[in-house]
């Protein structure tokens, strides 16, 4: 009987021992301390704690279990204590935790827990990148770029086949817009704004390239590009080699202007700013029979909807 | 999880869209006509810096005449008016008709007084000097003439017939010019 009872005792402590506290072999007590906090919430109490478990069993670092362990305290913090606020350090640091996870995973016992909040993780940060664009947070601008790319790393490990076009085409346009308005906000000191706005709508025409809003914000931006640099820019004393230099560059912005007009003229062949905007671009280029053709196509439109005008 | 992205992003689209549009169109027809005219204004004064008048025209203020662009008066008087050519002071006149049109150093008439040509040249004395625009220096019978070549404002030069009335065409005019005759 004193016999049955040690051989239970003993299979009781070794499943205990295995399945409640690690994968590894080695018992830490320190981790066992580390899941009595986790288990009372006491979040913030655990992530100070961290440190100390792996000071004391260094093994734990590769431990499938504790670095699982260490991504929900971490993501808990972000949730409960951080509000899931987009400054949360908790948050790239849970990432850090459940990526490390999967990686030591051998058996696979924790991966679709980690795969889960990895994917929750990533939405968090396209939503706080689009956040930024949608309150036109210039001052966070680069954030947006870092979430993004962030979101992009973490969804392609939570789902590797997922498709990023639509997305990506969201948050490019998001881009380029911010960086054109910044540019029109103080055209003379943000000139170097200007490539990126350009790349980044160009970027998303790259993913779609039959979309109206890009082409339609890179034709007016071309050609507000050229009514400027003469308008604007070119000073009324200029000398005339000056004078040529400048009309050449704003010939130049003007026949960028063109095939993204057109592009969406195809699209919306009735809206009258489009056709406005093509006969505007044909006269300063001095192409007279174009800029009637759209002039006499405009009056067209507006003949047939005079209550638009 | 896949829907909590599109609802966001549908958000965003609906917020950001109005805002493009209004902010993209700053009157286009009008921006170009103003870039039109401002390109002539500056290659007029451009003219006038870098032709030399024969001494006998080289006291008093120096008149620049308009014929048939007012736009363009507008904007040389604006931005050029007594600024100085040489020890000259530049002024300018807008002609409404050929009949209005008096003594001035540099006419330029517009391509919509261009059909009046004939008659301008009539009443020009040998102190001015004549702009236009049309195809080319022959059927104008100008000086300088302002021709349009791949989609750039460029000018042509009547060198000889300038000569002629003792006008000297500076280097960097005829360095610039698209042709010279």
């Amino acid at each position: 009987m004193r016999l049955h009872f040690k051989i239970i005792s003993l299979l009781t402590f070794l499943i205990m021992f295995s399945t409640c506290f690690s994968q590894n072999s080695s018992y830490c007590p320190e981790q066992a301390f580390l899941i009595q906090k986790y288990k009372s919430k006491n979040f913030l109490n655990a992530a100070d704690y961290i440190d100390t478990v792996v000071t004391q069993c260094p093994d734990k670092l590769n431990d499938a279990y504790f670095l699982h362990l260490c991504g929900f305290i971490n993501f808990n913090i972000y949730r409960e204590i951080d509000g899931k606020s987009s400054s949360s350090s908790a948050r790239p640091a849970a990432c850090d935790y459940f990526i490390k996870s999967i990686n030591y995973d051998n058996t696979n016992l924790f991966t679709e827990k980690n795969l889960k909040a990895i994917n929750s993780f990533s939405i968090s940060y396209i939503n706080d990148a689009l956040m930024i664009m949608q309150k036109m947070e210039f001052k966070n601008q680069n954030k947006a770029l870092e979430y993004y790319n962030t979101f992009k790393k973490l969804k392609s490990i939570a789902e590797p086949n997922y498709d990023f076009s639509n997305i990506s085409i969201d948050f490019f346009n998001g881009m380029g817009r911010m960086y054109k308005m910044r540019y029109e906000n103080d055209k003379i000191n943000s000139k170097n704004l200007l490539d990126s706005c350009i790349n980044y709508f160009n970027k998303s025409l790259a993913i779609n390239s039959n979309q109206y809003t890009p082409n339609y914000d890179l034709g007016i931006l071309y050609h507000n590009l050229g009514v400027d640099i003469i308008l604007e820019e070119l000073d009324i004393d200029a000398d005339l080699e000056m004078v040529i230099l400048m009309q050449e560059q704003a010939v130049n912005y003007f026949s960028k202007s063109l095939p993204y007009l057109e592009k969406v003229y195809q699209m919306k062949p009735e809206e009258t700013s489009i056709v406005q905007g093509i006969a505007a671009v044909y006269y300063s280029l001095n192409d007279m029979e174009k800029h009637v053709k759209y002039m006499n196509i405009l009056k067209g439109l507006e003949s047939e909807n005079p209550g638009d005008n | 999880m896949h829907k909590q992205i599109k609802i966001f992003l549908f958000a965003f689209l609906v917020i950001s869209l109005p805002g493009n549009t209004l902010n993209a169109q700053q009157d286009p027809a009008s921006a170009a006509k103003a870039l039109k005219v401002k390109m002539k204004g500056m290659f007029i004064y451009q003219f006038a810096k870098n032709v030399y008048w024969p001494k006998a025209y080289t006291t008093g203020d120096f008149t620049i005449g308009i014929y048939g662009s007012e736009d363009l008066f507008n904007l040389l008087n604006k931005s050029f008016k007594d600024k100085m050519n040489g020890s000259q002071k530049i002024k300018f006149d807008f002609y409404e008709s050929t009949s209005d049109i008096s003594e001035c150093h540099l006419l330029f008439v517009s391509e919509e007084g261009k059909g009046s040509i004939p008659t301008v040249r009539k009443v020009l004395t040998d102190k001015t000097l004549l702009v236009t625009e049309g195809k080319d220096l022959a059927t104008t019978g100008s000086m300088i003439n302002f021709v349009y070549v791949e989609n750039r404002l460029k000018f042509q030069i009547n060198k000889s017939k300038a000569e002629k009335k003792d006008f000297t065409i500076g280097q960097t005019l005829t360095k610039l010019a698209y042709s010279t005759i």
